[in-house]
C-alpha cells in the first residue's frame, strides 16, 4: 500500500493503516531520534511525540514522502529537546558520557551502537543530523536540505565536514 | 577510511539497537486514542460561536448599538437644522468611518481581552469568532449604510452610485486603519489608537467634504478609483490579520 493511500485511510479512521505506518516507520524514526539525542528513553518519547504530531496535524495533507515528513517532525522535536536540554546540562551527564567506551577498549561487538553514539555525540547537532540522514537514512541531499531548511550546498558542506570529523575520531581511536 | 566504513558502523549499530515492542505498542495505542479523539464529534462550530458570543461581555455590543442609534438621531437632528447637501454627505462619511472603527474596535475588547482561560477549556477559536463578528457587524453596518444612502438619495436626490461611493470609501479606509491597529502588537494601547484614528479620519473626511468640487459628479471617477483601491487593501488587511492571528502574533489566547 502506498503512503498516500495509508494517510488517506488514517484520515478516514482506519486503525489498520495506523498499525501499518507504525510497523513501517517506527524503527526508523526511533533510531533517527536515538542517534540524534543519544538517550534511549528520550528517543522513545520523541518518536511517540512524532507519531502523535503526525496524527494531530499531518493526516489531512498529502505527502509524497511520508518517511521524510515524519523525519522532519522528529528533527524539529529533537531540536526543541536540545534547546530545552541546553539549560539543564549537569555534571552527572558528563560522568555518563565518560562511561561510554571508545573503540580502543574493544569490549564486545555489542558495543558498536554505543561507540557510534559516542562518535556522533562529538559532532555538532546540524552536522550529526546531515550524517544520519545521508548515511543512515540514505536520503538525497536535496531532500535533506528541504528537511533542514537550508541550501543543498550547505548540506553538502556540513556532510563533508561531518564525515571528516568522524574519520578523524575513528582514526584517532585506532591509533590509540 | 571511507564513507562506507561509517555506513557499516551504522549497519552494525542498527543490529544492536533493538526497538522495544512495548514502547512501540504504546505509541500505536496513543495514535489510536488521538484518532478517536479527533473523530469524536465535539460541539459544532455554530454552537461554539453561539456560546462564545453568549458569554461575552455585552457592554461593547450595547455601546455599538447605542452609537448606531445616536448616529441616526444625530443625522435626523441635522436634517431639521437645515444643513446643506454637502454638509450632510460629509457627516454621513464621518458617521460611516466611526461606525467601521467602532465595530472593529469591539473585536479588540471582546476577543483580545481576558479570554486566555477560555482558550484551552472551551475549544475557543478566536479566528472563527472574529470572522463571525466581522460578518455580523459588516452586515449590520452595510444595512445602516444602505439606510443612509437611501436617505441621501431620497431627501437630497444624490445618485445612489454616487452616495454609495461617498459612504463606502470612508467606511473601507477606516476599516483598513482599524484592522491595521488590531494587527499591531500594542497590547493595552489599542483603545487610544482607535480613538485617535477615529478623530484623525473624521477630520480628514470633513476636510475632503469641504473641498470645493470634491463631491461633484465630475470627480466621481476619483472616488471610484479610491473605492476600488480601498476594497483591495481591505481584503489584504483582513487576510493579514487572520494570518497573524493564526500564527498567534496578535492572539493573547494559548
Amino acid at each position: 500500500m502506498k503512503d498516500s493511500e495509508l494517510i488517506q485511510k488514517v484520515h478516514s479512521g482506519n486503525k489498520e493503516a495506523v498499525g501499518i505506518i507504525i510497523e513501517r516507520y517506527y524503527a526508523d524514526i526511533y533510531r533517527f531520534c536515538l542517534y540524534m539525542v543519544q538517550t534511549e528513553d528520550d528517543a522513545y518519547d520523541i518518536a511517540q511525540e512524532t507519531f502523535l504530531k503526525f496524527m494531530k496535524y499531518g493526516t489531512s495533507y498529502k505527502h509524497h514522502n511520508l518517511k521524510g515528513y515524519l523525519l522532519t517532525i522528529a528533527r524539529n522535536i529533537c531540536f526543541n529537546y536540545f534547546r530545552d536540554k541546553k539549560e539543564k546540562v549537569t555534571a552527572v551527564e558528563w560522568e555518563e558520557i565518560n562511561k561510554i567506551p571508545n573503540h580502543k577498549d574493544m569490549l564486545t561487538e555489542a558495543e558498536d551502537a554505543v561507540y557510534l553514539r559516542n562518535l556522533l555525540k562529538e559532532l555538532s547537532q546540524d552536522t550529526r543530523e546531515v550524517i544520519i540522514l545521508r548515511i543512515y537514512e540514505e536520503m538525497k541531499f536535496k531532500d535533506i536540505a528541504k528537511i533542514m531548511g537550508c541550501s543543498v550546498s550547505t548540506t553538502k558542506s556540513r556532510f563533508r565536514l561531518g564525515v571528516n570529523q568522524l574519520k578523524k575520531l575513528m582514526e584517532n581511536d585506532y591509533e590509540r | 577510511m571511507r564513507d562506507s566504513e561509517i555506513k557499516t558502523l551504522f549497519a552494525k549499530a542498527d543490529e544492536q539497537v533493538h526497538v522495544d515492542e512495548i514502547r512501540k505498542q504504546k505509541t500505536y495505542y496513543a495514535m489510536i486514542e488521538e484518532m478517536e479523539k479527533q473523530r469524536t464529534p465535539m460541539m459544532s462550530t455554530k454552537n461554539i460561536l453561539f456560546h462564545q458570543f453568549w458569554y461575552m461581555d455585552k457592554l461593547f455590543f450595547a455601546v455599538y448599538g447605542v452609537l448606531i442609534c445616536l448616529g441616526i438621531i444625530f443625522i435626523t437632528a441635522l436634517q431639521y437644522t437645515g444643513l446643506n447637501q454637502n454638509g450632510m454627505i460629509t457627516v454621513c462619511m464621518v458617521g460611516a468611518g466611526i461606525l467601521s472603527i467602532t465595530s472593529i474596535s469591539v473585536i479588540d475588547k471582546l476577543f483580545f481581552g481576558k479570554m486566555a482561560e477560555l482558550g484551552e477549556s472551551c475549544y475557543f477559536n478566536t479566528k472563527q469568532c472574529v470572522a463571525a463578528w466581522l460578518v455580523l457587524s459588516g452586515m449590520i453596518n452595510v444595512m445602516i449604510l444602505f439606510l443612509i444612502a437611501g436617505y441621501l438619495n431620497y431627501h437630497w436626490s444624490v445618485g445612489l452610485l454616487q452616495v454609495g461611493l461617498y459612504i463606502l470609501t470612508p467606511y473601507l479606509v477606516s476599516s483598513i486603519t482599524a484592522l491595521g491597529i488590531l494587527s499591531m502588537e500594542t497590547r493595552g494601547k489599542n483603545s487610544s489608537l482607535f480613538g485617535m484614528s477615529a478623530i484623525f479620519l473624521s477630520i480628514s473626511y470633513g476636510v475632503i467634504g469641504s473641498i470645493p468640487g470634491a463631491l461633484f459628479v465630475t470627480t466621481l471617477w476619483i472616488w471610484a478609483v479610491a473605492f476600488l483601491v480601498s476594497g483591495l487593501l481591505f481584503v489584504m488587511q483582513i487576510k493579514k490579520m487572520l494570518s497573524k492571528m493564526e500564527k498567534g502574533e496578535v492572539l493573547c489566547t494559548n
